[in-house]
């Protein structure tokens, strides 16, 4: 308990520091009036212009902004976007409805990439030097080096009109995913499924290429462990011996790596939602980036950062649950 | 039909702010449910549409002098909601809108001060049930009248003049009140305040028993798409069975549907997911001539389409900082470079513009020249007809003109006090010309056109330092003054509503877009003799706009002139009919036969 309050402390003051780097970031690059000019376009009078900036507090100095931003937020405030396409929307709204959206899009994938990383890195550990290591590795490879957008290219291309026509591109037609957010999208995603094949095929197969380098490096480590040999020594079955003594401690840069994904399920896989046209956080974090729309940008900053918070420590206690050895040294 | 990647409507009501001020909002959703007075281009005619325009030609006075418009609405045409209630669009429904630009003008987004409605109207009449006079302060162009300030008007139903929901139609009193009446202001602000909020508030578009569903064109709004309150882009339109127009729909449905990319689009189009949609310049066929035209070109790689440059009122520039103190912009008031207001330095930079051929391999010919200045070069009009554009490309008429005033291989040769400039702007000997341009990046052809002007440049001794940033940095530089630059590109100018090219807000002193500073007491004069310049009948007018402010427009330079990238349209074989939309870019697809 004393150690998660220590982590939790150490969080909020890290989530405190980055807000206000954030915070400061767009105020030191962008002016008030780019901001009104760009949010209102060229055409609007110049009293238009001073009134958004009013409204939106940006003629106040740079910590009184701070502050309103700060209170609106312990309030559940977000404040409004200057999104252009979304001028004096909710920001909450707009990303409570694209974080879902992207949490049951990636989190799927996410789960069976884990499934086929962990048996597929450990039995190549086991077959090291093998053909089939040599030919998994070589797919891995591949996998693991080919660019995000490049695969989704060459999946559209091919797996939609030559290799399996039934397919679709999400993005294609059914773009009224967008409408459908919360707890009916995972009810939609099923009954749509042929236009969500691709993009999570992609993310699973861009997935399984790291997460089973580590796994294959972390269980090549192990099987060299004295404890391990001490195992076949007795006699304990292969079997045995992978799944018992090798497969836990192996475990653990893979529960560190998935610590750390937590902010991308949050945030959308960035290029994937691009690709398909996915309606998710990666495209709002993209289209909030390249138009100034900084209380959006704010507000999803925060919450990766408190993504990234809680992520590892969730793997902490992961690995604290995994490996008695970590838990011997966390008591010592 | 797709929309154009990252642009979707938002906005539904037709007294539009400047930040609504936009194609997806205007022509692909509020002219199709609420027709314009006056209704402007079809096929490749910009001229007003008779036929579909709810209001008849003004006929003019000058009692006293000032210019009065008299124009008549046609019995029968009406708004009609859910219900199939009828309201007459009347004399009431122009001047509620009217009055409400007397009251609230700056919320409009086609406001330019000093000019036009409201400022320059005296007094607005109610003649009868369907008769309305507009009396403005002096002798005004006739032309400029109908076509700038006329086309502005959205008649608005009386249904919309209440201050809540609930209210009866007409008790908010903004459409009764006199024009100079006493509570006009009051009550229209009241009004617009209620409707702004109601346009802020999304979902209730696509409620066709809301306000918002009292239509008067061939259309209304069955679904507008939202995700956290915000519009999706994806919207459908059925037709309008109340609507007594011409030219009915014979589809039974129009859906819009958003993507975030060209390549998303491209991948639907190549998939027949949708029938009419917008690509890249190098993913369809090169179109034979500038302009795209010679459409229905068979698309290369997009299977059964149609490719067709799309056309817009409009011409492209790069705003000039030519750093004068009488500017109201910050930054040109900030930097003053002689060689900037030297007109035949301008001149010369246009002389370095091959715009025949960057139209011809940049855009694929889905391009036009600047041909004609200030005025479009397509679609064509008599405004610019006989009208030479007097710099075609030609390096070596660009050296002899900065020779002719003292730069020999780009160095100044004269001495004295003012050297190669003038008393105001002194350039001094052995001076040499370098400038930047400042541009939006991520279009490849604009780089590659702008690369192309470079090295022409350099060639007639001018240096060109070119600078791509963001559509965000250049707001920030040019158009507040957070950084220095010689050359700012972002974007263009169509004129819409204002369909007449007297570019006052551009050019005029001190004008609201006159970003770069520029100040010309000739110019000023030239743009209130076309705006202000006295009783001209329509035939004699328009040699005058030719002979003296377009070619003085276009000798000055005010802006620099570049050629106009227009992006080619796709459009499914199986879509009959005329190509549903307007050289304005209004989407007509009433006039799509069958599918």
């Amino acid at each position: 308990m004393r150690y998660l309050a220590h982590r939790t402390l150490h969080g909020a003051l890290i989530l405190f520091g980055v807000s206000i780097i954030t915070f400061l970031i767009p105020h030191l690059t962008t002016s008030p009036e780019a901001i009104a000019h760009q949010v209102l376009g060229i055409r609007a009078q110049p009293s238009a212009y001073k009134l958004f900036i009013h409204q939106n507090y940006l003629d106040r100095s740079w910590p009184q902004q701070y502050w309103h931003w700060l209170w609106g937020l312990l309030h559940g405030n977000l404040g409004l976007s200057y999104n252009p396409n979304s001028l004096g929307v909710p920001v909450k709204g707009l990303i409570g409805a694209n974080m879902w959206r992207s949490f049951f899009f990636v989190v799927p994938p996410t789960i069976a990439a884990v499934l086929v990383a962990i048996p597929l890195g450990l039995f190549q550990a086991f077959r090291r030097n093998k053909p089939f290591d040599y030919a998994a590795t070589t797919a891995v490879f591949v996998l693991y080096s080919t660019p995000a957008a490049l695969l989704c290219v060459i999946m559209q291309q091919y797996l939609t009109q030559s290799w399996v026509p039934v397919l679709h591109p999400q993005g294609t037609v059914n773009t009224n995913a967008q409408e459908v957010s919360g707890a009916a999208f995972p009810w939609y995603m099923l009954h749509n499924f042929e236009y969500f094949v691709l993009p999570m095929l992609a993310l699973l197969l861009l997935t399984v290429g790291g997460l089973s380098r580590f796994m294959r490096g972390s269980a090549l480590d192990t099987l060299v462990q004295d404890y391990v040999r001490t195992a076949r020594a007795k006699g304990a079955s292969t079997s045995r011996v992978m799944f018992r003594h090798v497969l836990r401690p192996s475990t653990i840069p893979v529960i560190t790596i998935l610590g750390l994904s937590v902010p991308v399920i949050l945030s959308g896989a960035l290029i994937i939602e691009a690709a398909f046209n996915f309606p998710g956080m990666g495209i709002l974090t993209v289209a909030s980036t390249q138009l100034n729309d900084i209380p959006t940008v704010l507000a999803i900053t925060l919450i990766l950062s408190f993504a990234t918070v809680i992520g590892n420590l969730l793997a902490d206690v992961c690995m604290v649950l995994v490996d008695p050895r970590i838990r011997f040294e966390g008591r010592k | 039909m797709a929309w154009p990647p990252g642009s979707f409507a938002k906005s539904i009501f037709p007294y539009y702010s400047g930040s609504a001020f936009s194609v997806a909002n205007i022509s692909d959703l509020q002219v199709m449910l609420y027709r314009p007075l006056y209704w402007y281009g079809k096929g490749l005619s910009i001229a007003e549409q008779n036929n579909l325009s709810p209001g008849n030609a003004p006929t003019w006075t000058s009692p006293g002098g000032n210019l009065t418009a008299t124009f008549t609405i046609k019995p029968g045409w009406t708004f009609t909601n859910n219900h199939g209630v009828k309201e007459q669009l009347n004399a009431q429904s122009v001047i509620f809108f009217l009055n409400m630009y007397n009251a609230v003008p700056a919320h409009f987004g086609d406001y330019t001060p000093g000019y036009g409605i409201p400022d320059q109207v005296l007094n607005v009449t109610k003649n009868n049930n369907l008769s309305v006079s507009v009396e403005f302060n002096g002798n005004m162009s006739k032309n400029w009248i109908i076509q700038n300030e006329l086309s502005q008007i959205n008649p608005m139903p009386v249904a919309w003049d209440i201050t809540a929901t609930g209210n009866g139609p007409g008790t908010g009193k903004c459409s009764s009140d006199a024009y100079n009446g006493a509570t006009v202001k009051a009550d229209c602000t009241a009004v617009w305040t209620y409707l702004n909020g109601e346009n802020n508030t999304l979902s209730t578009y696509q409620d066709m028993n809301s306000l918002w569903g009292w239509d008067s064109g061939p259309w209304r709004l069955k679904h507008f798409g939202l995700s956290g309150g915000a519009a999706t882009g994806n919207q459908t339109l059925i037709p309008n069975t109340g609507y007594n127009g011409p030219v009915h729909s014979k589809m039974g449905q129009v859906v819009f549907t958003p993507f975030t990319t060209t390549t998303a689009e491209v991948q639907a189009l190549k998939q027949g997911h949708i029938d009419l949609g917008f690509a890249p310049e190098t993913d369809v066929t090169a179109a034979p001539k500038p302009g795209g035209h010679g459409s229905n070109l068979p698309s290369a790689g997009l299977g059964a389409f149609n490719v067709t440059g799309t056309t817009e009122w409009g011409f492209s520039y790069a705003y000039v900082n030519f750093g004068t103190s009488t500017s109201t912009h910050p930054l040109a008031a900030g930097v003053t470079k002689s060689e900037l207001n030297m007109p035949y330095i301008r001149e010369a930079l246009l002389y370095g513009e091959d715009q025949v051929n960057i139209v011809k391999k940049e855009y694929r010919n889905y391009g036009v020249t600047a041909g004609g200045g200030i005025v479009p070069v397509i679609p064509k009009s008599n405004l610019n007809a006989g009208v030479k554009y007097p710099y075609a490309y030609s390096i070596k008429n660009g050296k002899a003109l900065l020779k002719a005033h003292g730069f020999v291989n780009g160095v100044c040769t004269k001495g004295g006090a003012i050297g190669c400039g003038t008393a105001a702007f002194p350039i001094a000997h052995n001076s040499t010309i370098h400038f930047t341009y400042e541009f939006s990046s991520g279009d490849p052809a604009f780089t590659l056109q702008m690369q192309a002007e470079q090295a022409a440049w350099a060639s007639e001794g001018i240096h060109m330092s070119l600078n791509a940033q963001t559509a965000n940095t250049i707001i920030n530089d040019c158009f507040v003054g957070a950084a220095a630059w010689n050359f700012c590109q972002y974007g263009g100018w169509i004129y819409y509503p204002d369909f007449y090219p007297t570019a006052e807000v551009l050019f005029h002193t001190g004008a609201g877009a006159n970003f770069g500073g520029y100040n010309n007491a000739e110019m000023d004069g030239l743009i209130n003799g076309t705006t202000n310049g006295g009783n001209f009948l329509l035939n004699q007018y328009q040699p005058k706009y030719k002979t003296n402010f377009l070619i003085y427009s276009l000798t000055q330079v005010p802006y620099l002139y570049q050629p106009t990238e227009l992006g080619p349209g796709e459009v499914s074989k199986a879509i009959k009919g005329a190509l549903p939309t307007s050289p304005l870019a209004d989407f007509m697809p009433e006039y799509i036969t069958s599918k």
